[in-house]
């Protein structure tokens, strides 16, 4: 099995905490990387690519000291080494504005609001692994426990 | 009403026509000159002194439609007119003088009659243009005052929903407060009776602290663990969240791998149910601050540290200014009697001007500064940012009504804007000033106490 990491950003610790607890369930398979700030999470994405492991999805926070999460979001798609890993944005605040920039940018895979609903949450994890680990060619046999059947179905049928 | 020269036409028209003392009257303030329906054939000139012409409707009350001071023309309606009868009542405001010519006393086809046509004209133009003009400003003023009536409605209605929103708020918020505490007395009971193996300690780490330690420090901590006790990556993760020392952990020797998931079950317990209490004071917290916010607009006034209002405003709006700096030096206050409400109000506003200027201008290292004292018998508070500052042309104009900075980005809704915040610094006696240049903007508030 390879490496493929999870990775939350939310600078309140309960609200991480939370997040974290309700992906328990995809670490067993999927090691979650938690982060409190968005320059702490770039050096752990740093060390993620160069210790050649994969980056599977990311869920960031919305406002937060150091960054706006959208931001962060788009520019982490912008980065080329990076472009394949999903990206979700956990907010309690979606503003037009935000939103139109998030689409244009096609930098969001997944918007969710606070507070979130945990089968929905584990929902959006599971579909954005499936689409990962398709697209990225890894096997998925192995992680066949944590996907989503139908995105699964759907998307073997394509290739 | 604007001061005139008087023009040529009346200096010609004072000359010729009304200066003869014996057609002057010395008027004592309260003095009625003309009264509606009053049959009138003269034409006055006030030379000295002021009058007002007002009309009354029909519930006896009285507006204003006129004030004439020195070379201005009165009467002009009743004289000119048909019927020669007055539409207005005209009062003597100071001791006045003014002087009048009879209609008899102009010939007909005569050529000073031509002569006095052709002058009288501009200055009884003159006359309506003003009254006009008196009467566009009441327009506008009575617009304005109908403009600030609806504001107060909207922030009255804001303030009720405030209000009713914290009420059932808080009846949601302590229900969970109360109950994680109750969850968290009986887990302490049942965890300590079924605990066989020293691992009830954890639970009441979690419950008592949380996780002291920041994501970067547990994954340091990680890191050693993992190390020193040979354990998987999420073994040690968990192990590192409590906080647990290497000496504690030494006393489980060989067997700590097998009971990290106790010590992690017993640790997460808590520390979900100090998370809930957390959360929940911190709810009720900002529903504090908006209940004082909401409901305060008819309380009197009461004694309050401006140091509070503050606080109380920054719980309020922490939501914008989380991206944000904030240096606060609060110097110590004297209490003054106030509507705590007002205050919050005033903070909410200036620093929530602050935050969306800092955010959307992208401001690198955003900060706001909140400064307060007590000197030479006022308090002295200053709000701060190093944001671009306020455009030149806007800051004569920054404390009128629907003036706005903002080009886009986050609105919280609660304030309604610079005029509002000097309304109340005023209401207090206080004054507020406005510095700005970018990287540096400040508003000083000065408050007698």
């Amino acid at each position: 099995m390879e490496k493929i990491f999870l990775l939350c950003i939310e600078d309140q610790r309960e609200v991480l905490n939370a997040v974290v607890e309700d992906l328990a369930i995809f670490e067993e398979a999927f090691p979650i990387e938690e982060c409190e700030s968005v320059a702490e999470a770039i050096t752990v994405i740093e060390d993620i690519y160069d210790a050649g492991l994969h980056l599977a999805v990311v869920i960031s926070d919305h406002v937060m000291p150091d960054k706006n999460g959208i931001d962060f979001l788009v520019e982490l798609h912008q980065d080329e080494r990076f472009r394949a890993t999903k990206k979700m944005l956990l907010t309690g605040l979606a503003t037009h504005a935000d939103t139109i920039n998030a689409i244009n940018n096609a930098a969001i895979d997944r918007y969710i609001a606070k507070p979130w609903d945990k089968e929905m949450l584990q929902g959006y994890v599971r579909k954005l692994l499936t689409e990962y680990i398709l697209e990225s060619g890894i096997d998925y046999q192995p992680y066949l426990k944590w996907l989503d059947q139908d995105t699964l179905y759907q998307k073997l049928r394509k290739y | 009403m604007m001061e005139q020269e008087e023009s040529n036409h009346t200096l010609w028209l004072r000359k010729r026509f009304f200066s003869d003392p014996n057609r002057c009257l010395d008027l004592k303030p309260g003095d009625k000159l003309l009264q509606p329906g009053q049959y009138n054939e003269r034409l006055f000139m006030v030379v000295e002194g002021l009058l007002v012409g007002s009309i009354e409707n029909e519930e006896g009350r009285r507006y204003e439609i006129f004030r004439s001071g020195s070379g201005k023309i009165v009467g002009a309606y009743s004289f000119f007119s048909d019927a020669h009868r007055s539409y207005s009542t005209v009062v003597a405001e100071e001791p006045s003088r003014v002087a009048y010519i009879e209609r008899s006393a102009l010939k007909m086809g005569t050529p000073e009659n031509q002569d006095f046509a052709e002058q009288i004209l501009p200055a009884v133009v003159d006359e309506i243009y003003l009254r006009q003009l008196q009467a566009h400003q009441l327009t506008i003023e009575r617009e304005e005052a109908r403009e600030q009536l609806a504001r107060m409605e909207k922030l009255a209605a804001l303030g009720q929903m405030a209000a009713g929103l914290a009420h059932e708020l808080n009846n949601a918020i302590g229900v969970i407060n109360n109950n994680a505490g109750w969850l968290a007395d009986r887990m302490r009971e049942y965890l300590s009776e079924k605990d066989s193996n020293g691992m009830f300690p954890f639970f009441e780490i979690g419950l008592e602290s949380g996780i002291t330690l920041s994501s970067a420090e547990v994954r340091q901590r990680s890191r050693e663990l993992e190390a020193r006790f040979q354990l998987s990556a999420n073994q040690s993760k968990n192990l590192a969240k409590t906080g647990i020392s290497n000496e504690s952990l030494e006393r489980f020797g060989r067997n700590l791998p097998q009971y990290i998931e106790r010590i992690s079950y017993y640790f997460e317990t808590g520390r979900v149910l100090n998370d809930m209490l957390h959360a929940s004071e911190h709810a009720a917290k900002v529903v504090a601050s908006v209940q004082q916010l909401g409901a305060a607009t008819r309380i009197k006034p009461q004694p309050a540290n401006l140091n509070e209002t503050i606080q109380g405003a920054l719980a309020i709006v922490k939501n914008l200014t989380k991206s944000l700096q904030l240096d606060l030096q609060f110097g110590s206050l004297p209490l003054i009697a106030v509507n705590p409400s007002d205050w919050v109000q005033v903070w909410i506003n200036l620093i929530k001007n602050a935050a969306e200027a800092l955010v959307s201008a992208r401001t690198p290292k955003g900060k706001i500064t909140i400064r307060s004292k007590y000197e030479d018998g006022q308090i002295v508070i200053k709000i701060q940012d190093n944001g671009p500052g306020i455009p030149e042309e806007l800051k004569a104009r920054i404390f009128q009504p629907n003036v706005t900075t903002k080009v886009e980005g986050l609105t919280f809704g609660l304030g309604l804007g610079l005029s509002i915040v000097q309304k109340i610094v005023e209401t207090y006696h206080g004054t507020i000033e406005l510095e700005s240049r970018p990287g540096l903007t400040v508003f000083t508030m000065k408050i007698p106490a």
